[in-house]
């Protein structure tokens, strides 16, 4: 199930919330989300259920042993053997096919490939397991007894299957016990409904207008703007489609009084590449700086080391959006920016204007798109040449102009749901209206109005829209 | 004090404020909670869309385990959900609002079609390499059964929706883009070749290649911008490949000749009968016979037709501006037989009232709409000559015209016959075989493919 289909909308959240409501204490709550929870995932295929009963039964088995361990080397072996099966597990459902055919193009060998379908959501909970049993090791936070409390943590349908990952400090209070209020509940019924009509009507028209203009089978023959234009689509997609998912899972946390972090910061406006990795999916980037980069050592051990643990963790964030080299290329493509602004660019763009800060990052993360979508190394090339074949393709063609002009208004309202235009607005607002001690009534209704209007939206445009693939499943 | 009372009075405020948002999200979610439990509010079927909607899975262990069971139960819900066409509608009417929309391109777009060879095809006919194709209707989407249809007699018949390339739309009126495919053109004239072979010394083969309303209507230029291929190179290039002893019937100029006249829909891909009777004179003309007058027919004419160029695009512009299908009775006889997909034998009217259809439904006034094979026996005639017309949807409103020509006339849709052609021509003493077909429709590979193997 995936959280913008009418089905979850409608039937399933609308159930659940019910339920969730009519439950009185803390601990039949936490039942009727772990049901719930099981149920949404098994929608995806019920066999995977139990690697993840599995997965997060030796996660909460490690951390018991490793906190009830006396001698360091105990809790050292606990975890060793914590890390070796999880990540072992993530090894080979998601990597083995990558690994054989490359193994298959130098050696000849293996000479059939095994079709291994990657469980849904296993990078997201493998990481969010990691992370609590670690942080057990660290001391960081309590261990939990509770299996199924471990379980609770790691399948909630909030963000098992597409992030955040959650740290299981974040959450570890909130579990035992929550308190929801009436604001909490608007805040988080704002955030859903924000979430789902921007995937639902902007990513979803914004997914279609991309694959319009980069269909596959035309991509060698398509005009350049179509290119240029289609990755731009796809580029706006690729945020709205995964922010409005962390944003919906934000939403449904509030709801039933858990506080999850921002996953989102407006990466499109960032002003240098590593601003743009403090504001793309924080949840990923901070889970890799506080379990390898901090780890293998930082910044603290000379120069070179730091580049090594940069590679290393670039390399790996690459590696854990797709078992495909692209995805590899890919965050090797930010490894190197990374490095130039650590030696000079980064104090080059402190003493230029921010516009072209902004410029700069914005074509560098425009261009790692289009390393991102192409898994076939053909028809990457065939794109990155095509851009500027000035010579060999048109530069537009009739369709892709009438497909702008068809949707120039959507255009806009795309771009002002990338920017944080709507939230200053509200923001000042509420803060003019505060200064003077006034109610700002108008704001209110609006605020009232709007998750209601958007889920009516949102849920007509589902209707037709047989057109709904979620981006990020696959990782 | 002051600040006290202006934060207690801001805490009541938004609390007031806050309950009203959080209560009318939630009565929209459970609203449409119970509403999506209302199984009998489930449609069946679109009529916008002209399709059967997805079905509730049935059970298996097989599909319950890899998630397949639950993957199409999401699909049944949302494809059925109660109120969809409305709700269809009201969308439509919103994505009128994401920009200018005078003109538009649907459906795939920046497509290509292969290029035409300017030779013709260099093909031996009744080459032997065809020996398995795969029957498949895969390309052209089936008809559904009109359950919607109110009435009786109506629920009998439709016309397959085609399944479009990319449609063009100037205001209200909207173009089929044509795309040539050289495979399907050469699996086509192989069957027409075959055919003429088969029947050496005992029919005579027509072809009569239609073009789509584009090619008619707009500018070279226009189509060159929009991307289609050329519709006169590419019907040439049919014509030039088949057999000398085909018979082609050039209507290209002759519907030229008339464009300023209704000789096709703005809202649907077929040609009027106006234009099929334009190229009915052009084929008398061929075969040597006097074509009827336009006032010798009794006319018909059924208002508010939205045909398929709306259900594919749903373009508010095409629904604001329904057309009117004109239809001209036979002289001599107006019923026929009609053999159905599911091999039901029907007495219908060759012209038949539609009315009472609904508005996407209207061109199967013309033979029943599509079916695999009908039978029309005129008692007028009695000269001994059969024809066999073997067509798709274009073909409807053409049968109507010929009808007064022949002895007995064998309707075959290729895209749902199932037995040879030439054994039935060959068993029936057919003296004519007439190919109508429109170069968009016969450009699937899939479907080509299919009715090359009818013809073994």
């Amino acid at each position: 199930m995936v959280f913008s289909s009418l089905l979850f909308v409608f039937a399933f959240l609308a159930i659940n919330l019910s339920a969730y409501f009519f439950a009185s204490t803390t601990k039949q709550k936490n039942i009727v989300l772990l049901l719930c929870s099981l149920v949404f995932y098994s929608w995806g295929g019920p066999k995977y259920l139990l690697l993840l009963l599995a997965m997060s039964f030796w996660s909460w088995f490690s951390a018991c042993r490793i906190a009830n361990a006396n001698a360091a080397w105990k809790k050292k072996t606990w975890m060793f053997l914590e890390c070796l099966v999880s990540l072992s597990l993530l090894g080979i459902f998601k990597y083995t096919g990558f690994f054989l055919t490359n193994l298959q193009y130098f050696t000849g060998f293996p000479s059939q490939i095994p079709n291994i379908v990657l469980p849904i959501g296993i990078s997201f909970y493998t990481f969010q397991l990691l992370s609590y049993v670690v942080d057990v090791y660290r001391g960081e936070v309590q261990v939990q007894r509770a299996y199924w409390k471990v379980l609770l943590y790691c399948s909630l349908f909030h963000q098992c299957i597409a992030g955040p990952i959650v740290r299981y400090k974040t959450v570890a209070d909130e579990i035992e016990e929550r308190h929801v209020t009436i604001h909490d509940i608007a805040d988080g019924v704002r955030r859903f409904s924000i979430g789902l009509a921007k995937k639902a009507i902007l990513a979803n028209t914004c997914a279609s207008l991309a694959d319009t203009l980069l269909a596959a089978d035309k991509l060698d023959s398509v005009a350049i703007a179509n290119l240029w234009i289609g990755m731009l689509f796809y580029m706006f997609q690729i945020y709205l489609d995964f922010s409005a998912y962390s944003d919906m899972a934000i939403g449904m946390g509030r709801m039933v009084g858990f506080h999850y972090l921002e996953n989102f910061n407006y990466p499109y406006i960032a002003v240098s590449v590593k601003d743009f990795w403090r504001r793309w999916h924080i949840s990923l980037s901070t889970f890799f700086r506080d379990y390898i980069y901090i780890p293998l050592g930082g910044n603290r051990k000379g120069v070179l080391r730091t580049y090594r643990n940069l590679f290393i963790v670039w390399f790996l964030t690459g590696m854990w959006h797709g078992a495909s080299w692209n995805y590899i290329l890919w965050g090797l493509f930010y490894f190197v920016f990374l490095i130039m602004e650590r030696l000079f660019l980064g104090k080059l763009l402190d003493c230029i204007p921010k516009l072209f800060g902004w410029a700069y990052t914005f074509i560098v993360v425009y261009f790692g798109w289009i390393l991102f979508r192409f898994e076939d190394m053909g028809q990457l090339l065939t794109v990155l040449k095509g851009m500027f074949d000035f010579s060999g393709r048109s530069l537009i063609s009739m369709d892709t102009i009438l497909l702008i002009q068809n949707n120039c208004f959507f255009i806009a309202a795309a771009v002002i749901a990338i920017t944080p235009i709507g939230k200053i607005i509200r923001d000042k607002w509420y803060a003019s209206a505060q200064r003077k001690e006034q109610n700002p009534h108008f704001l209110y209704m609006i605020d009232a109005a709007l998750p209601a209007v958007l889920l009516f939206l949102s849920a007509i445009a589902l209707v037709g829209n047989s057109y709904n693939p979620f981006l990020y499943f696959q990782f | 004090m002051k600040k006290r009372s202006y934060l207690d009075k801001k805490e009541r405020t938004s609390t007031v404020y806050h309950v009203i948002q959080v209560s009318l999200f939630f009565i929209l979610l459970f609203a449409g909670c119970v509403i999506g439990f209302l199984m009998p509010l489930r449609p069946a079927v679109s009529d916008l869309e002209k399709r059967e909607l997805t079905q509730f899975p049935t059970f298996s262990k097989e599909a319950f385990i890899d998630g397949s069971y639950f993957k199409q139960m999401d699909t049944w819900y949302a494809d059925t959900f109660p109120f969809r066409d409305q709700l269809l509608a009201v969308n439509s009417d919103i994505q009128e609002l994401y920009g200018v929309r005078g003109q538009q391109i649907h459906g795939g777009g920046n497509q290509s079609g292969d290029e035409i060879p300017t030779g013709p095809a260099d093909i031996t006919p009744s080459s032997a390499d065809i020996q398995n194709p795969t029957p498949s209707q895969q390309e052209s989407t089936p008809a559904i059964s009109a359950a919607g249809e109110e009435g009786s007699a109506g629920s009998e018949n439709t016309v397959a929706p085609q399944l479009h390339g990319s449609i063009y739309i100037d205001g209200k009126d909207a173009y089929g883009i044509y795309y040539f495919n050289l495979e399907a053109a050469n699996l086509y004239i192989d069957a027409v070749n075959r055919m003429a072979n088969g029947l050496n010394g005992q029919a005579t083969v027509y072809a009569m290649m239609i073009p789509n309303n584009s090619g008619i209507l707009l500018s070279e230029a226009k189509q060159k911008e929009i991307g289609g291929s050329d519709q006169t190179a590419a019907i040439d290039y049919y014509y030039k490949s088949m057999d000398a002893s085909v018979k082609k019937v050039p209507i290209f100029d002759t519907l030229s000749k008339h464009k300023q006249e209704k000789i096709f829909f703005s809202t649907d891909h077929h040609w009027t009968a106006l234009g099929a009777y334009y190229s009915y004179e052009q084929f008398a003309a061929v075969k040597g016979i006097k074509a009827h007058a336009l006032e010798d027919y009794e006319k018909m004419s059924f208002p508010n037709f939205i045909g398929s160029y709306y259900s594919s695009t749903q373009a508010k512009e095409l629904k604001d501006n329904p057309e009117v299908i004109d239809a001209y009775v036979p002289i001599s006889v107006n019923r026929m037989v009609i053999t159905e997909k599911d091999g039901n034998h029907l007495n219908w009217p060759i012209v038949n009232d539609v009315s009472s259809y609904s508005a996407g439904n209207k061109y199967s006034c013309f033979i029943g709409g599509d079916n695999p094979y009908s039978v029309i026996d005129n008692p007028a005639v009695q000269d001994g000559s059969i024809c066999l017309v073997i067509k798709e949807s274009f073909g409807n409103a053409l049968v109507p015209f010929l009808v007064d020509h022949y002895q007995k006339i064998i309707v075959v849709d290729y895209r749902y016959y199932q037995d040879n052609l030439i054994q039935l021509a060959r068993n029936n003493n057919v003296t004519d075989v007439i190919f109508a077909n429109n170069i968009e429709a016969i450009s699937g590979k899939q479907i080509m493919t299919k009715m090359n193997a009818l013809v073994q």
